[in-house]
């Protein structure tokens, strides 16, 4: 059962045609990287991928189900088995980066002393474990995405999504990022990022069992965008 | 990879070492899901197809169904576990941005409205109950006359309907009766005229039927029910009733109303947190607990505090300066308690302001979405 399946799916924003019959199967275990131009629409595919849009077109297939529109109950329960990484993450100001880390294992009814232990020991895994007390304000743009990063994967999604998450990231960082993507994807993970960012994808391209698709015209396709 | 060696991710080192992997080279997340997918109990664990997320997982049974009261009573003591565990944990929704100052200082002053509410109809039940259905006859005129007369106006009494307890006041009582009226240092006459009191119940009986007859039987006999300054006592006591009261209702309905106002701006302003979380996996339930919830909480308590305190400040003058300094409006007995009142309508209000502030940002969101 594919974690993501998208068949002729169509999205427009701003009157301008993003998506136009985009097909797209995503299985547990791959990890995929889609590459494309700023505004070939990356971010949009994902946020439909992460129900925080409903397509205007096509199929959208959430682990072997319709996925169901943005506000019906039950796309929550759904959303428990995603988590996002997106390109402008957001946190909640008034807890710490731990708290904010653990926030999905929060939502999900576990228990404090369990969620501290897990956000810290990620947290160090990232190289953010002496920033695990500070509010995100004080957090520079890396290290907001390394937290994003972890706060998608701590509760141990099925489908996991980031958009750009090399950006505003040192080489080891962006490596480092892969690294655990890649190991989430070999423990049965399905993984797509989203990226414009040329070392990323060199480095899923020789390093990692990556599959690159390239979107262009509001279609997917194998390859790497020019 | 560009890593160094003892740098290198746990699944590019697996492929290198091959079965001689260990659990302490994969990254935490990775151990930690098979960890906790090992020991997590059913209500902990991540949700998945077959596990229902929390809030879906504390709906109630379904009607008649078996076992509803315990899955009930399961589901309230998940609840209380769940608060219990949560207690030292920062709230998901930030400072509720002075819904708890606008709580304590509205309530301490619906407090104090509240006090001189109960106070007005204390005051207009004890005027009411001591003048309000009292009567008296008085027989005036030569003595021998003036007892004849008031004794035939007992009998006509007796036989009234609308007079109970009819009593002939002893000479010591007429003469105190009569005292305030003859001022200070005039002595009342050693046999005052015949005086008697009663009681009127029914509406007392009909005033003009009894003068015709008292004046057809005993001419000298005076019967007094009080209307004339009655009434005007009456309406004085309705006034303190309806002034006390109206003073309470109005502070209690700007405090609430005050209350629901800035609860319903602090959660729209919460709008951002409110769509991050939704992201994160949500449910409408844990985003009501979060805002309307925590809206309702703070207002209770900070109301409370303020009704503590308006409490405080009509106790302690009796209480460090002696009896004489008791602040008119203080409550006696029972009614402190209704100091308490503001707290939960208040709470109320707050949780209705907030609720229907997230209800209008998830309905905006969802038209977003679309």
């Amino acid at each position: 059962m594919a974690a993501l399946e998208i068949g002729g799916i169509r999205m427009a924003r701003g009157g301008r045609a993003v998506l136009d019959g985009a097909d797209w199967t995503l299985a547990p275990g791959e990890l995929h990287v889609i590459t494309g131009a700023t505004g070939a629409g990356k971010s949009t595919l994902l946020a439909l991928a992460a129900l925080s849009l409903a397509p205007q077109g096509g199929e959208l297939r959430l682990f072997g189900a319709p996925a169901p529109a943005p506000d019906a109950p039950e796309a929550a329960a759904l959303r428990r088995r995603i988590g996002v990484a997106e390109q402008r993450p957001g946190f909640l100001d008034h807890l710490t980066l731990e708290e904010n880390v653990a926030l999905p294992l929060r939502l999900a009814g576990r228990d404090p002393a369990d969620r501290s232990t897990q956000a810290r020991e990620l947290l160090d895994w990232l190289g953010l474990a002496d920033r695990a007390g500070d509010p995100p304000a004080a957090l520079s743009e890396g290290e907001r995405r390394r937290a994003a990063l972890a706060r998608a994967v701590i509760a141990g999604p099925e489908l996991i999504l980031a958009d750009e998450p090399s950006q505003a990231q040192d080489r080891a960082g962006v490596a480092r990022a892969l690294e655990m993507l890649a190991a989430l994807a070999e423990h049965g993970a399905a993984v797509a990022l989203a990226t414009r960012d040329t070392e990323l994808v060199r480095l899923a391209r020789h390093h990692v069992e990556a599959r690159l698709w390239r979107l262009e015209e509001g279609r997917l396709s194998p390859g790497v965008a020019a | 990879m560009t890593a160094p060696a003892q740098d290198a991710p746990p699944a590019k080192r697996r492929r290198r070492r091959g079965a001689d992997e260990t659990a302490e080279e994969t990254p935490p997340k990775a151990r930690r899901a098979r960890r906790s997918k090992a020991k997590a109990a059913p209500e902990d664990s991540v949700p998945d197809a077959a596990s229902p997320a929390p809030e879906e997982a504390e709906a109630p049974a379904a009607p008649g169904g078996p076992g509803r009261l315990s899955r009930g009573g399961a589901a309230f003591a998940r609840g209380l576990r769940r608060a219990w565990v949560e207690r030292r944990t920062p709230p998901l929704a930030p400072r509720s941005g002075g819904l708890g100052t606008a709580g304590l200082l509205c309530a301490l002053v619906a407090a104090l409205a509240l006090a001189a509410g109960v106070a007005g109809e204390r005051l207009a039940r004890a005027w009411t109950a001591e003048f309000g259905d009292a009567a008296t006859l008085v027989a005036l005129g030569p003595p021998e006359a003036a007892a004849r007369d008031f004794q035939t106006a007992l009998e006509v009494l007796e036989t009234t309907p609308g007079v109970a307890d009819l009593r002939v006041l002893e000479a010591p009582e007429r003469r105190a009766l009569l005292a305030p009226w003859l001022g200070p240092g005039q002595a009342a006459p050693a046999e005052p005229p015949p005086m008697a009191d009663m009681r009127l119940v029914d509406g007392g009986p009909d005033p003009e039927m009894l003068a015709l007859r008292l004046a057809e039987e005993a001419p000298g006999a005076v019967f007094d029910d009080h209307s004339g300054w009655r009434g005007p006592l009456r309406s004085a006591a309705d006034d303190a009733r309806r002034i006390g009261w109206g003073a309470a209702a109005l502070t209690g309905v700007l405090g609430a109303a005050l209350c629901a106002r800035i609860a319903a701006g602090w959660t729209a302003r919460g709008r951002p947190a409110q769509r991050l979380l939704r992201r994160m996996g949500a449910g409408r339930a844990q985003l009501r607990r979060a805002w309307a919830g925590r809206a309702a909480w703070r207002a209770f308590w900070a109301s409370g505090v303020g009704a503590g305190l308006a409490a405080a400040a009509l106790a302690a003058p009796p209480l460090v300066w002696g009896s004489a300094a008791r602040v008119p409006i203080a409550p006696a007995g029972w009614d402190w308690l209704a100091l308490a009142a503001p707290a939960p309508i208040f709470a109320l209000a707050a949780w209705a302001g907030a609720r229907l502030a997230l209800r209008a940002a998830l309905r905006g969101d969802a038209e977003a979405d679309r």
